[in-house]
């Protein structure tokens, strides 16, 4: 009780700090109405010991086109609210992990006021679903009292608190003219129009889009955060039908900030005309066979490969759910990688080099300031990433609590980078997978271009594996042959005899951009790697769609 | 074989010979061309675009939570390979499930000549391979279990007169901003009433048009439009509980919704009615004695347990059934095409279609349909009930033993931001030859109650308000002073049996434009949302008033049953409560 009081009046301390009023009206509302609700709500049984609001604003306007006929034009607008309440207090709260008990975390989403005049709206709904949280944290809390039958070895707290922080983005104010929404709408169908070359060609996409969100954040602790989410995309998508049935998909992304930020148009195109040349050369290519051996990874499909073998084993809070494989629980201060490799995150950078990087961000979810976190430095397990759940030796976040608006927050990734302390240039490191190859008494060696994405289980159930889907796979044959596009393979392994097998990383860097869905929903996020040698990789045979192809040719050629 | 996606779009007129066009440009080449392995060719080919124009406006407290504009483009194909007595529909098999996706259905956001082309091409390559394997398999399972086509007794496909029906498009009446100021100011009602501690208006409207061809011959442009204003308000009892009421107007034009001073008032009085109901005993125990039910009650709480497929005003034809466990066979659930020339509901009532139907007292219909979207042309009348005999039932080209021809219902149905068809109703009348005036019925309801020792009887009517739906509210009529008290907590479920036992009808009908959804999976999501919190099933039920096909029932206003039973909630769990007074209270 006492510790509770001592909570209570530093709390009120920085409420202090905060001015009445800020420059933003909503970030006002949030905050006087958290203000009021907190002091009735921390004085019941069970007492709330910590709240925070968050309140997202989206407006996004998209267009595609396929096979060069325009499928959608289309704007939305949404304001989301979110409202999170814990009961009890920091060491035992509502989301205590009860072993061998799934954490059932219940959403509590509600559209609010698109306009500025919505203030009784606005506080009708936060109301409304304040007390919806309040009553159902209530529940959460009374059953892990009664239900802790397995105390945990080393107790670790249920909660981290967090310094109190003001920050405030101004509004981007950039909006697509009507001319330039007609003008984009116009070139996706344009570029889109590439792809009716071949009756095979069974898709082919082009979509522009421009995703603004401004995000508010305000918690009892006196974090109040105004920042914007800015995305544009153009989006590249084709497939085409081998003669045997198989379908095969290649995409691309070009992603920045703001639409001005894109390549031109010609740069667009040439990517379009691209995927359309590769996808008429998959139709013909040698069907891969599972194989075991070397193989270098792009630095696109390594920076896939380290999100999900790596990354997702180093978000701190699935380190202590009992029902997680914990690969790295008891690895702090052991080599995981070789010696030369280093693995940081650090969603502050906004752009690296010429990157565009999707997992930038300054406050994440829960109001902490995302950090630079030294994952791994020389091959040593150093940290993990941390959100305001901490796990043993780790009590405080290090701002990697993040989720999308349909979830509750967890440890999440955020910008990687992947280096290496003696890269290889990209014609030594081709030659490291030839000698390798020999080696290994092999034909031949993989290189691993381009991916769509990946997906790992950590779980203790099913094995912990990983699959990496590559869509643009060649042969490097030792005797010097021209490499041979193949198709229909996935890579495939378990993380710990994977991370064995790393040889060396090239020089040359490149980004994947993309959106990782996990507990938390579908955050954003970067991996910054060059290439890799893996001295063996496995693969399987690709889970494929099949088509008999269609009986008449289509329309346009007749 | 039956096939809708959904794309994008918005038409104008100037295209609509361009999409007919696209459409027979397709077909003629595809019924020519189509020709699979060993397969047989196709016997039919049908094809429909159709233009469907969404806006969604949520207002509350004076506010826009919700404003969205969406143009959608569906296209269908339906192929079917055999013949009219015998072809791959009408057919369940439940083992050899048969499917092809040779290709993605790309639409397009404005008409385009090639985009619906290359739609319907990829669709058509795709039911027709499965069509005709699954043809192919029907007639070797038959083959193999002997079963003949006579002895399947319907056709699987009507053939029907082909038909041109070319109705213009319909135009958007009002603007965006226009709806959006009209919702908002409604939505402004609510303000002054802080026990209200939940309240929106949405305003649903869509207009969309079907282009319609096959190799029939036919060509059916057929334009729908539909407004639909939910108006929901949730207050907390005395007992610390939820209660949410809505109100719902539907109309085909702007016009026909009631005019924003009537609506107010209705918020007003519903808003009343939710505090009379909090405040009203709560009815405990079970009642059993005679019911009046009063207005739109009639329809919402007895007649409407008619308008389901099978056991109801529409068809539901027995396929045949291929099951890994059963073999082969005819399906054999009860429908009434078993009932026809028997009596289904009280001899006192009979039912009729008048799908041509404009106008009922002055009132637009909001259920005519000349023509539906397999392109058969309604008949101006259809007798479905005489004396309470069963003479035939709403259907579509799928024949039963004892309808083998269409009578034009297989209509536009609205789910969401979706479009589909099913067999459904249009305009029905229900008429009765021996009818009682309304104070009659009252006389004739408190002697019934009398007669079984009862204190008091059992009265059901509507929240008067100019709404198409409104709360229904259960009162006790005292025997003895006829002095009528709100009750709160009783449960009625419509039952078709209680209809067969009509004690009286009275003299006088209204009418009432709805959208009527499928019963079944209507039913089906109620049960599923038992167990949902309050928060989800308001967002639910919400949800349902948007579904279903436009429809519009005349009917007595008055209908009195002689025993029915009456439960209460016996609810004793009472919750906590709200510890945080409303924000909106303290300013």
């Amino acid at each position: 009780m006492k510790q509770t009081s001592v909570l209570l009046m530093m709390i009120f301390s920085l409420w202090g700090l905060f001015a009445e009023s800020s420059q933003d009206k909503t970030l006002d509302v949030l905050t006087k109405e958290l203000k009021r609700e907190y002091e009735i709500l921390s004085q019941q049984s069970p007492a709330v010991h910590y709240m925070d609001y968050r309140l997202e604003k989206k407006k996004a306007w998209r267009c595609s086109a396929g096979m060069g006929c325009l499928i959608d034009a289309n704007s939305n607008a949404n304001n989301f609210f979110f409202a999170n309440v814990r009961v009890g207090d920091k060491t035992l709260d509502n989301t205590h992990l009860v072993k061998g008990k799934r954490n059932r975390v219940t959403t509590f989403l509600i559209k609010t006021p698109l306009e500025e005049d919505g203030e009784k709206a606005l506080l009708q709904a936060i109301w409304n679903r304040t007390e919806q949280a309040y009553n159902d944290a209530s529940r959460a809390y009374s059953y892990h009292q009664n239900n802790i039958k397995v105390e945990d070895e080393k107790p670790v707290d249920d909660f981290a608190s967090a310094p109190a922080a003001d920050y405030y983005e101004e509004v981007e104010d950039y909006e697509l003219s009507d001319k330039e929404k007609a003008a984009w709408q116009a070139f996706v169908t344009k570029a889109s129009a590439l792809f009716r070359v071949d009756d095979k060609m069974m898709k082919g996409e082009v979509s522009f889009s421009y995703d603004k969100a401004r995000k508010y954040f305000t918690s009892s602790e006196g974090q109040h955060i105004v920042q914007n989410y800015l995305h544009t995309r153009v989006f590249i998508a084709g497939s085409v039908m081998a003669d045997n049935g198989n379908v095969m998909n290649l995409h691309h992304a070009f992603d920045t900030y703001l639409p001005t930020e894109l390549p031109s148009e010609e740069v667009i195109l040439l990517e379009v005309q691209k995927i359309v040349d590769k996808l008429l050369e998959l139709k013909t290519a040698a069907i891969a066979q599972p194989y075991t051996g070397p193989a270098i990874l792009s630095p696109a499909a390594a920076g896939v490969f380290f999100h999900e073998i790596f990354g997702h084993r180093i978000e701190g809070q699935r380190l202590k759910d009992e029902n997680d494989g914990q690969t790295f629980k008891t690895k702090v201060g052991e080599s995981v990688l070789p010696k030369t490799f280093s693995v940081d995150f650090d969603p502050q950078i906004k752009k690296y080099k010429d990157f565009y990087l999707n997992g930038h961000y300054v406050y994440d979810d829960e109001g902490v300031k995302g950090e630079h976190v030294s994952v791994v430095k020389d091959g040593v397990l150093q940290n993990f990433l941390m959100s305001r759940t901490p796990i043993d030796g780790f009590a405080v976040s290090n701002g990697h609590g993040r989720a999308d608006f349909y979830h509750g927050t967890v440890a999440r990734q955020s910008n990687m980078f992947i280096s290496s302390s003696k890269p290889l240039s990209d014609v030594k490191l081709r030659k490291a997978l030839i000698k390798e190859c020999k080696k290994q008494g092999l034909e031949y060696g993989y290189y691993f271009k381009r991916v769509t994405g990946g997906f790992t289980t950590t779980g203790r159930f099913l094995p912990n594996a990983f699959n990496v889907t590559p869509n643009e796979v060649y042969r490097i044959y030792v005797d010097g042959r021209a490499d041979e596009l193949v198709r229909g393979v996935d890579l495939i392994g378990t993380p710990l005899s994977m991370f064995s097998t790393i040889a060396a990383a090239g020089t040359t860097e490149s980004v994947f951009n993309g959106t990782c869905g996990a507990e938390s929903g579908g955050v954003p996020v970067a991996t910054i790697s060059p290439a890799i040698l893996v001295r063996t990789i496995e693969t399987q045979k690709k889970n494929q769609k099949f088509s008999t192809g269609a009986i008449l040719p289509a329309p346009a050629h007749e | 074989m039956l096939l809708l996606s959904m794309g994008v779009t918005a038409a104008d007129d100037g295209n609509d010979a361009m999409i007919f066009k696209a459409m027979n440009d397709e077909l003629s080449r595809n019924m020519s061309d189509l020709k699979y392995k060993d397969f047989e060719t196709p016997f039919y080919i049908a094809y429909a675009v159709h233009h469907l124009h969404n806006n969604s406006i949520q207002a509350c407290l004076g506010t826009l939570i919700e404003s969205s504009s969406n143009n959608n483009v569906y296209c269908g194909s339906r192929l079917m390979v055999g013949s009219y007595q015998l072809n791959d529909e009408k057919f369940n098999d439940k083992v050899n499930r048969v499917w092809y996706n040779d290709g993605a259905f790309t639409n397009f956001e404005a008409p385009d000549y090639y985009g619906i082309r290359r739609n319907l091409w990829l669709q058509t390559n795709n039911v027709y391979k499965a069509a005709a394997e699954k043809y192919k398999n029907k007639q070797d399972l038959m083959k193999k279990e002997g079963l003949s086509i006579d002895e399947l007794k319907s056709p699987d496909f009507s053939k029907e007169e082909p038909v041109e029906y070319i109705e213009a498009a319909l135009e958007n009446e009002k603007p965006k901003e226009f709806l959006e100021a009209w919702a908002k100011e409604l939505s402004l009602v609510f303000e002054k009433h802080t026990e209200v501690i939940e309240s929106d208006v949405v305003l649903k409207y869509a207009n969309q048009t079907s282009y319609i061809v096959d190799t029939e011959g036919r060509k059916v442009q057929l334009p729908t439009r539909l407004y639909s204003l939910t108006i929901k308000a949730k207050i907390l009892s005395d007992k610390n509980k939820p209660m949410t009421q809505f109100l719902r107007y539907y109309g085909d034009s702007f016009a026909d919704l009631p005019a924003k001073v009537n609506i107010k008032e209705d918020i007003i009085a519903l808003i009343a009615n939710l505090d009379a109901l909090n405040k009203a005993p709560e009815y405990r125990g079970k009642y059993t004695g005679p019911l009046l039910i009063q207005d739109e009650a009639v329809f919402y709480k007895s007649f409407i347990s008619l308008v389901r497929r099978g056991s109801g005003l529409m068809t539901n034809p027995r396929a045949l059934v291929n099951d890994k466990n059963k073999g082969l066979g005819v399906a054999t659930y009860f429908t009434w095409e078993d009932m026809k020339g028997k009596r289904v509901v009280d001899k006192k009532l009979s039912i009729t279609a008048y799908p041509h139907l404009e106008i009922y007292d002055g009132e637009s219909v909001l259920g005519r349909a000349m023509c539906d979207m397999e392109g058969v042309k309604t008949p101006e009348k259809i007798a479905l009930v005489e004396q309470g005999k069963l003479i035939t039932q709403l259907n579509n080209r799928t024949p039963t033993p004892s309808q083998q021809k269409s009578n034009g219902h297989c209509l536009p149905y609205f789910k969401g931001n979706s479009f589909s068809q099913q067999v459904i109703t249009s305009v029905v009348q229900f008429d009765t030859e021996e009818s009682l005036s309304n104070d009659s019925l009252m006389i004739e309801l408190k002697a019934l109650a009398e007669e079984e020792g009862l204190d008091h009887a059992m009265l059901i009517k509507p929240l008067a308000t100019h709404a198409d739906e409104a709360p229904m509210n259960t009162y006790q009529v005292n025997v003895n002073s006829g002095e009528l008290s709100l009750v709160a907590g009783t449960s009625y479920s419509p039952k078709v049996s209680e209809i067969k036992k009509i004690e009286a009808l009275s003299e006088h009908s209204i009418m009432t434009n709805t959208l009527v959804a499928n019963q079944a999976s209507l039913d089906n999501r109620r049960k599923q949302m038992a167990r949902y919190p309050d928060w989800l099933k308001d967002i639910i039920r919400m949800q349902m008033g948007d579904e279903g096909a436009p429809s519009s029932f005349i009917y007595p206003d008055g209908l009195l049953l002689k025993s029915t039973t009456i439960t209460g909630t016996n609810d004793s769990f009472r919750s906590k409560p709200r510890v945080v007074p409303s924000p909106l209270a303290q300013k």
